[in-house]
């Protein structure tokens, strides 16, 4: 019974053994090349479980193959205007031909080194065409970046897929920057501009202020004047009113108001230190001469 | 009898694991004091030391056994001792250099894959934990030579369970505070997770032991019987060995009537020794097993690949039964939890609390927008909040999925910044740019097949590099003073015009009440006039006379007055009126 069971387990061992050397599983979204003696005989592409020649006749080397993005290294650019700007740009790629990704490069990390480079040298060589303003602008119809990007992805598309068996599926830019130095210079001509828009503010504050007062100095002035206006008016009115009235009544008897007049007239001549030299004939003082 | 390979394998193990986890502790206070440690660091240590307890306790038992063997056949024990004392001398340097060696490079491995970016955060925490380690450190090797320089030869007892005591304590302090304090690990996928939870279960084992051990020792130093007793276990290092050993020996040769009672050793010694074969293929089976139940958490969803091939199965919260490992694999994919990242600046690790103050700089790192000058430039920050929406997509499509979401979101602000110029950028309406761009985002991923969904980018701040903000703040102080100098002017036309509706209308009123008094007393006057004409005209002479007069007498005194007699002026003779010159004469 014991024994049995050992022999059992035994055989189980040994089989589990035997199945794990030949076969293999390969994940969705990978790739494998399959070698016998060093050689390749197969790639796969399916996913799922495999047979293989067992280790160390067989070799399986894993691929994954789905899409990978990889972003470029800093690189200064100078533009078709000597400008100089950093371009960050990014590319997606996967393995499209295994057995030479294999030969090639065999890691991903290579791949990457190695697109970078070649992606590099298309950019400098695409962006001597191009100006600055090619990349930004106020103008839509300046920016050509689409058209950059496909001549980009063009020069370096076959020779990824000649030489490492990779597909590039696009490549694209990702960050505009200058470099250190020119945004030092960026930053003064920045702070220089917004130094002018203060001046301008500041300026402009005091000539609204200044036509602010001047205009109320010249709305209170109107105000002063046509209401002075209007008062001369009303005195004139007045002064006719009275003028009118007295006529009325003085050409009632003109005689008697000459009378009125000329005595209270009198009365007012007749202040102090008055020298007068009177006739006798005249009340009262006839009564002097009788 | 010759000592078994495995006695002395275990033994100089012991021996060397001890010296090596004293350098580390060393090594790993200095560093911690540092820059602050992770556990996992400690985790290796406690692993370490488990490892090296079972092999003493299993040790010690071999010896023991072995002795008890002779003597029950009746041979020398006093030979097989003297063999293998001397036995253990001569591997003892060698194999110390070797595992100190492992254990340095088992330390820069924990080192590597735990050290965290920010080591300020845990500096206290974890040298706090290198002082209570190397206080273990201490006591370990402190407590046996105190007790053997102080103790009497023939208080052996008494001696070894002090003994016993102080190592166990030493160790405890040293397994338990590691590893139940400050043990965090982000990702709970990581092999270090594991490792936590092995030091965790370790660590329970020996405070099981170790309060075996003190609860055994103390009743016999109560009960004072020496077949309870035991040889310290761990007996091993340095001074301790010496005494302990020459303890066994004596124990082994001397009096016949007193024997070493081995039989009295630690349960959870026995148990490892006994069962350890089946508890680890019970156990193993049990996890082999376990690998075909999933369980998706609740904002997780998962998919399943049988023989690496996808199923198309998409798995929601719960469990889940497949074949185990290596048939079914399942990834979970936390695709209902919103995920954030940041665009146009590297977040500080604690988003919550991120200033934002446009003149100092903020986040870790800054990148700036080109504008469409390509003379300025712009700092715009953005977050964007995304999920998972189609788990198969986002699982097969990509394999950097998350880079490339960044890098198309990048690449979505940009195309936005490098067609307008930072002044319309800095003043435009920021929710309508939000959701712009996370329009462009959503559609180039989906352009992709990426299975993400955007679900929110929300604009932090556009602003001008912090290197010019002030620039930019004394713009807006300008601003400021232009609306100032407006108010004040507005202020003044204000006082002003009132005030001069004020003198205009009392120059009114002035000319109003001129108006009416002229006129009344005109009409009064009038009134008056025609009044008197009545009187006046029945006697017009009298009234004449009367009137005169009174003008006269209120006029002429006080007056000069000459009055001139016209007779007189006329008999001089003179025709016209000089008659005054006359009288003056």
């Amino acid at each position: 019974m014991n024994r049995g069971i050992r022999i059992t387990t035994g055989i189980i061992v040994v089989l589990i053994l035997l199945l794990s050397a030949c076969m293999y599983q390969l994940r969705e979204g990978s790739v494998a090349v399959v070698t016998r003696l060093g050689k390749c005989i197969h790639t796969e592409t399916e996913a799922g479980l495999h047979f293989r020649y067992p280790w160390p006749i067989g070799k399986i080397y894993r691929f994954d193959n789905r899409i990978r993005v990889m972003e470029s290294s800093f690189t200064e650019t100078l533009t078709g205007d000597q400008r100089n700007v950093i371009l960050l740009n990014y590319a997606t790629w996967n393995i499209s031909n295994p057995l030479k990704f294999l030969e090639s490069v065999r890691v991903l990390e290579t791949a990457e080194i190695r697109l970078d480079k070649l992606i590099t040298d298309a950019k400098n060589a695409v962006m001597g065409n191009y100006n600055l303003s090619n990349l930004v602008s106020t103008e839509i119809e300046d920016i050509k970046m689409a058209q950059i990007e496909a001549e980009i992805l063009a020069m370096v598309q076959t020779e990824a897929q000649d030489q490492y068996g990779v597909h590039i599926s696009d490549v694209a830019i990702l960050r505009l920057a200058l470099p250190k130095d020119n945004l030092t210079s960026v930053f003064d001509q920045m702070r220089a501009e917004r130094r002018q828009h203060a001046q301008r503010f500041r300026a402009e504050g005091e000539e609204e202020a200044a036509a602010i007062k001047s205009a109320a100095d010249l709305e209170a002035a109107q105000i002063l004047a046509e209401a002075q206006e209007n008062a001369a008016m009303i005195k004139a009115e007045a002064d006719a009113e009275a003028a009118s009235i007295y006529a009325y009544a003085h050409s009632q008897d003109p005689e008697f108001y000459e009378f009125l007049r000329s005595l209270e007239a009198l009365g007012v001549i007749l202040g102090e230190n008055t020298t007068l030299i009177v006739d006798t004939e005249a009340a009262p003082f006839d009564l002097l001469d009788e | 009898m010759k000592p078994t390979v495995t006695q002395t394998g275990f033994r100089i193990l012991s021996e060397v694991f001890i010296v090596g986890t004293v350098l580390c502790a060393i090594i790993l206070g200095v560093i911690g004091l540092l820059q602050g440690l992770p556990g996992a660091v400690f985790c290796t240590f406690a692993l370490g030391l488990f490892s090296l307890i079972i092999a003493d306790l299993s040790w010690s038992l071999d010896i023991l056994r072995t002795l008890e063997a002779a003597e029950s056949e009746g041979k020398d024990t006093k030979e097989i001792l003297d063999e293998q004392e001397k036995s253990e001398t001569w591997q003892r340097p060698v194999m110390l250099l070797a595992w100190s060696f492992l254990i340095v490079l088992l330390t820069a491995w924990a080192l590597l894959v735990t050290i965290e970016p920010n080591p300020d955060k845990a500096v206290w925490s974890y040298s706090t934990m290198a002082v209570v380690m190397l206080l273990g450190v201490a006591l370990w090797f402190l407590s046996p030579r105190i007790i053997v320089t102080t103790m009497p030869e023939n208080d052996e007892i008494k001696s070894r369970v002090i003994s016993t005591w102080g190592k166990f304590t030493a160790v405890a302090l040293w397994l338990i505070l590691p590893s139940f304090t400050g043990i965090t690990v982000s990702d709970p996928e990581s092999p270090v997770a594991l490792l936590t939870w092995f030091s965790k279960i370790a660590g329970v084992l020996v405070i099981i032991a170790s309060l075996e051990v003190l609860i055994k020792s103390f009743a016999a130093l109560l009960l004072r019987r020496s077949q309870t007793l035991h040889p310290a276990p761990l007996p091993l290092t340095f001074g301790s060995f010496v005494s302990d050993f020459a303890a066994i020996k004596k124990a082994g040769t001397g009096d016949k009537k007193t024997p070493v009672q081995p039989a009295a050793w630690t349960w959870l010694g026995d148990f490892f020794k006994n069962s350890l074969p089946r508890v680890v293929i019970g156990i193993g089976l049990i996890v082999w097993l376990s690998t075909s139940l999933t369980q998706i958490g609740i904002s997780e969803q998962g998919i399943r690949e049988r023989f690496g091939k996808n199923t198309g199965e998409v798995l929601e919260p719960g469990l889940h039964l497949g074949f185990p490992w290596p048939i079914d694999r399942v990834m979970r994919f936390p695709s209902k939890y919103n995920q954030v990242f940041s665009v146009g600046f590297e977040a500080d690790t604690d988003l919550s609390r991120m200033d934002l103050i446009w003149a100092e700089p903020h986040g870790i790192e800054q990148f700036l927008f080109l504008t469409a000058s390509g003379r300025e430039v712009v700092s715009v920050d953005i977050e964007v909040t995304w999920r998972i929406k189609d788990v198969l997509e986002y699982a097969y499509t990509c394999q950097n999925q998350e880079e490339l979401l960044r890098s198309l979101s990048y690449r979505a602000v940009m195309l936005r910044t490098n067609s307008t110029n930072s002044d319309n950028l800095l003043t435009r309406d920021r929710s309508e740019l939000a959701t712009s761009v996370k329009t462009d985002i959503q559609a180039v991923v989906d352009n992709e097949k990426l299975g993400i969904e955007i679900a929110q980018v929300s604009i932090i701040a556009i602003h001008p590099p912090y290197e010019v903000a002030s620039a930019y703040q004394a713009v807006v102080s300008a601003q400021v003073l232009h609306d100032t100098l407006a108010i004040q002017a507005s202020t003044y036309r204000d006082e002003l015009i009132p005030s001069a509706r004020a003198d205009a209308q009392t120059v009114l009123d002035e000319a109003e009440g001129y108006d009416a008094t002229r006129v009344a007393i005109a009409r009064g006057e009038a009134a008056g006039f025609i009044k008197l004409l009545g009187p006046y005209n029945r006697a017009p002479f009298i009234y004449r006379f009367r009137e005169r007069l009174e003008v006269l007498e209120k006029g002429l005194p006080g007056q000069r007055l000459y009055i001139v007699n016209t007779d007189f002026i006329d008999s001089e003779g003179a025709d016209d009126d000089r008659g005054l010159w006359f009288d003056l004469r």
